[in-house]
């Protein structure tokens, strides 16, 4: 499968909406993205909470 | 340039007010003339505010005459058009918001504009809904890069950079989730500043994504990003996420030495996919920074790059939940790339986001592990200059990459991170486009930031280059 078919196939379990006109464009354009972001889902990120800017930040602010 | 004051930076615009040199009225009409004869071209402003910005103006005249003038005080500046204006119906780029009520008040940041006695002249273009780097905008128009027309002026923010570039107002206020104030100062020559997470108040802007939302300046120097900041700062009711930090005398930072600064750069990332002429420039600027006095030297941030990769995963879902509920049944009015990229967001799962959120904390670890050894990072601001007006995918040495995810490659890491990052012209590859130096400094440290930029700037004069008028 290349990554228009594989991209539309993501589209549609989705239930996301594409034009079908643009369809090669958005997967070139995005298809990398989403890849990125599957091989996240893989990575041992060890103990680690999401990150809360407005409270880090503050906790470290100095020059 | 025409207009009298009209081109002149924020800094020598206050002291000629303050010396009653020239009158607000004045400059506020020399620079009304400016964009009246020259916008037409430049495709800058969505909203002009004339009156209000001449009643403004002879407040202005009247705080002076009492010796009440602050460095903003009779300053014309430009807020994109996702900032709540009294009196002007903002259209966040979007045709769908066409008809929509003039606000009736101001977003926090044009409130405390106003206060230091700023005079808003009027909003400016923006890419659809601030969900975009190029600033292309089919539906309203896409503002001019005013060093090279035909090349977009980058975006989110793409109307306040080319309104800035073009000498049409001395500072304007941008939005960045992912680079959007920085990448169109890149793009269009002048200097940027994303403070850091909370450093501004965001209430009254309409809202993209809430963990990675920023508000900053764009001016034609560090000085004036300086200026404008320590009038935009601090804690704010109103945005829970504002800090309670005192903000400092940004300005009175400037005079730091730009001797001893520890600059680290990420070289692993930073070079390693690049535009050539960007690679020159960059590295011409560290050159520029040692004779500054800088002590530079190549850090390693190993998540970096997924980091970068990562942004997808927070963007998307976040902007989804705050513009599906905003935009209602206008969805239908809005264009395509914007509809798409909501469309995307349906493929993001909630463990996406929560690897993403995750990583973030991580990737913030090791840049909290670097900063601790250096005072400062230094990569370029875009891989790229400013691509043609269409172009999807271009070359960058051996690899094909898409337009977007070129330009927001270098800054993204810093949404994410909420680190404070300054974009300061560095050079033009031959074809006279412009090229960006990023330094990022430590959280809440936008004097040592903005310090360094106005170092950097003494020793090159990058800055002080204007494009050829629109």
């Amino acid at each position: 499968m290349d990554d228009v078919e594989r991209f539309r196939a993501r589209l549609a379990a989705a239930g996301a909406v594409v034009p079908e006109e643009i369809l090669d464009v958005v997967a070139g354009q995005f298809e990398p993205m989403l890849g990125s972001l599957d091989v996240l889902l893989g990575l041992d990120l060890g103990a680690v909470e999401p990150f809360v800017p407005a409270r880090q930040l503050v906790e470290d602010a100095g020059e | 340039m025409s207009g009298g004051s009209a081109g002149l930076s924020i800094a020598e615009l206050g002291r000629r007010l303050r010396a009653r040199e020239v009158s607000a009225v004045e400059v506020v009409q020399d620079h009304l003339a400016q964009v009246a004869e020259r916008d037409a071209g430049v495709h800058a402003f969505a909203s002009v505010t004339v009156d209000a910005a001449l009643l403004a103006a002879r407040a202005a005249d009247e705080a002076l005459a009492r010796g009440d003038g602050g460095p903003l005080t009779g300053v014309p500046i430009a807020v994109k058009d996702n900032f709540a204006v009294r009196g002007v119906a903002g259209t966040n780029g979007s045709p769908a918001f066409a008809g929509a009520p003039a606000a009736s008040v101001d977003a926090a940041a044009v409130v405390r504009l106003r206060a230091a006695g700023a005079v808003v002249l009027g909003t400016t273009h923006m890419h659809e809904l601030a969900i975009g780097p190029t600033g292309v905008n089919l539906a309203l128009g896409t503002p001019t890069n005013p060093w090279a027309p035909g090349r977009v002026p980058g975006g989110s923010s793409s109307g306040s950079a080319a309104a800035v570039a073009a000498g049409l107002v001395p500072a304007a206020l941008g939005t960045d989730t992912g680079g959007s104030v920085r990448v169109p100062a890149s793009l269009c020559g002048i200097t940027g500043l994303k403070p850091t997470y909370g450093r501004v108040s965001r209430a009254g802007v309409t809202p993209l994504a809430w963990s990675l939302d920023h508000i900053g300046p764009l001016a034609r120097s560090a000085e004036d990003a300086a200026l404008v900041l320590e009038a935009i700062a601090g804690h704010d009711p109103a945005d829970p996420t504002s800090a309670h930090l005192a903000v400092p005398r940004y300005a009175d930072a400037l005079a730091r030495p730009g001797r001893g600064v520890r600059v680290g750069v990420p070289r692993h990332f930073a070079l390693a996919a690049v535009d050539g002429e960007v690679r020159e420039r960059f590295t011409e600027a560290l050159g520029d920074l040692r004779r500054a006095g800088a002590a530079v030297r190549d850090v390693t941030v190993p998540l970096i790059e997924q980091g970068t990769r990562a942004v997808g995963g927070l963007l998307l879902p976040e902007a989804d939940g705050a513009l599906r509920p905003l935009l209602g049944a206008r969805l239908d009015r809005v264009g395509v790339e914007a509809r798409v990229l909501l469309e995307l967001a349906k493929l993001m799962s909630a463990r996406h986001y929560l690897a993403a959120a995750r990583l973030r904390t991580r990737l913030y670890e090791e840049m909290r592990t670097v900063l601790a050894s250096v005072d400062l990072l230094a990569l370029p601001t875009t891989p790229i200059p400013a691509p043609a007006v269409g172009d999807l995918t271009l070359r960058v040495g051996e690899a094909s990459l898409g337009v977007i995810e070129a330009l927001v490659a270098f800054t993204t890491p810093f949404n994410l991170t909420g680190l404070p990052a300054l974009a300061l012209p560095c050079g033009f590859t031959r074809a006279g486009l412009p090229v960006s130096l990023q330094l990022v400094g430590r959280p809440f440290a936008e004097g040592a930031l903005l310090a360094a930029g106005h170092a950097y700037q003494r020793e090159t004069g990058w800055h002080t280059r204007r494009p050829p008028l629109p």
